[in-house]
């Protein structure tokens, strides 16, 4: 059991009591075999939404750079958590053909 | 802003470390392995019998003071380990079942996420399926009223049942690209860090079919599938600690 926290756009806590239970084949077999059946997961991450977001996309205000004011972060929504280590190779952001550093 | 957090063998040499902090939390999680893929599987591991220091320097708080300490520990032998399969009963939410399973902890269908809060109001219980493979120590190896260690590789992921998203539990939101109301989508949980806990022997009786207390800390992320509750819900929610019991009912 255990109790979650989450922030809720950012404005509220919510709260959440969990149980989980789990079970596991205790046949000696089974155990055996658990570890050469596991699939490991070779999908990467994909990106499912960003902000400012891409323009044109809402009639409302189809040109999103003009939401986006000058210290606001850019950021970006994966479908599953990203190594941290990897961020700080693997992001890039560009003005032009230069590298502006990142944070 | 500076500060330094490091794990040292007992050489002095760093040990390869993934450091997550958020708030006031911080986890180190050492991977020894050769790739990251086998993080948190039987080849990351200490060296047994070793003395290993976690060494932090000057790390800034928001307030300016800093915090430098240092702390000491010796690597316990584990070996042979036992890596187990468990798989997350079904409590039968999605499949509409009259007889739920219920937890005997909180009188709850088991692995059923709900959510309480002021904007969603209760949530409909968002049922979690999957399965984790678990690592034991060696229990022979241990006293009987010694703390056995478990540990939950990172990256374990619990798919949880789409919900409709309700204003105050009540009036459904409307997505309006697809006109229908709003769903979450998948919502996943996700370990980011190896979860480790410990099997504690009942502390309120010798019997030996007493259950066994589980405690397991863990940092987990949680992820919706759908784009717009993605970014609404998307988080790292550290040091969960969890606590349970653990017992065999006909061989399971």
């Amino acid at each position: 059991m255990a109790v979650l926290k989450p922030n809720l756009l950012g404005r509220e806590v919510a709260d959440s009591t969990v149980a989980f239970q789990i079970t596991a084949d205790t046949s000696i077999d089974a155990q055996m075999e658990a570890f050469d059946n596991r699939a490991p997961d070779r999908d990467a991450p994909k990106l499912v939404s960003w902000s400012p977001g891409s323009d044109g996309k809402y009639d409302f205000m189809p040109d999103r750079d003009a939401m986006h004011r000058p210290g606001d972060p850019v950021t970006l929504f994966f479908d599953e958590p990203v190594l941290a280590l990897s961020v700080e190779s693997g992001v890039i952001q560009k003005a032009g053909a230069s590298e502006v550093p990142v944070k | 802003m500076g500060g330094k957090i490091e794990l040292l063998d007992d050489k002095g040499n760093s040990v390869q470390a993934d450091v997550f902090v958020q708030d006031r939390r911080i986890t180190v999680d050492p991977c020894v392995a050769e790739s990251a893929a086998n993080c948190g599987l039987p080849g990351d591991k200490l060296a047994s019998g070793e003395r290993y220091t976690l060494n932090t320097q000057a790390l800034p708080s928001v307030n300016g003071e800093h915090l430098s300490s240092k702390t000491e520990f010796k690597a316990m032998k584990t070996e042979p380990v036992v890596v187990q399969f468990q798989n997350v009963t079904d409590p039968g939410i999605t499949e509409g079942n009259a007889d739920l399973v219920l937890s005997k902890l909180n009188g709850q269908p088991v692995n059923g996420v709900i959510l309480n809060s002021m904007l969603l109001g209760t949530t409909d219980a968002s049922e979690s399926s999957g399965g984790l493979y678990s690592e034991l120590a060696y229990a022979p190896a241990f006293r009987p009223d010694e703390p056995l260690p478990i540990r939950v590789p990172r990256g374990t992921r619990l798919i949880g049942s789409s919900i409709d998203v309700k204003a105050n539990g009540t009036v459904s939101v409307l997505d309006e690209d697809a006109g229908q109301s709003l769903r979450s989508g998948a919502l996943n949980v996700i370990t980011i860090s190896d979860a480790t806990g410990y099997l504690i022997p009942n502390p309120y009786t010798d019997h030996v079919d007493a259950p066994s207390h589980v405690r397991l800390f863990s940092d987990a992320a949680m992820i919706t599938e759908a784009a717009s509750t993605n970014t609404a819900l998307t988080q790292n929610l550290p040091h969960i600690e969890m606590v349970g019991i653990a017992r065999v009912t006909d061989g399971l």
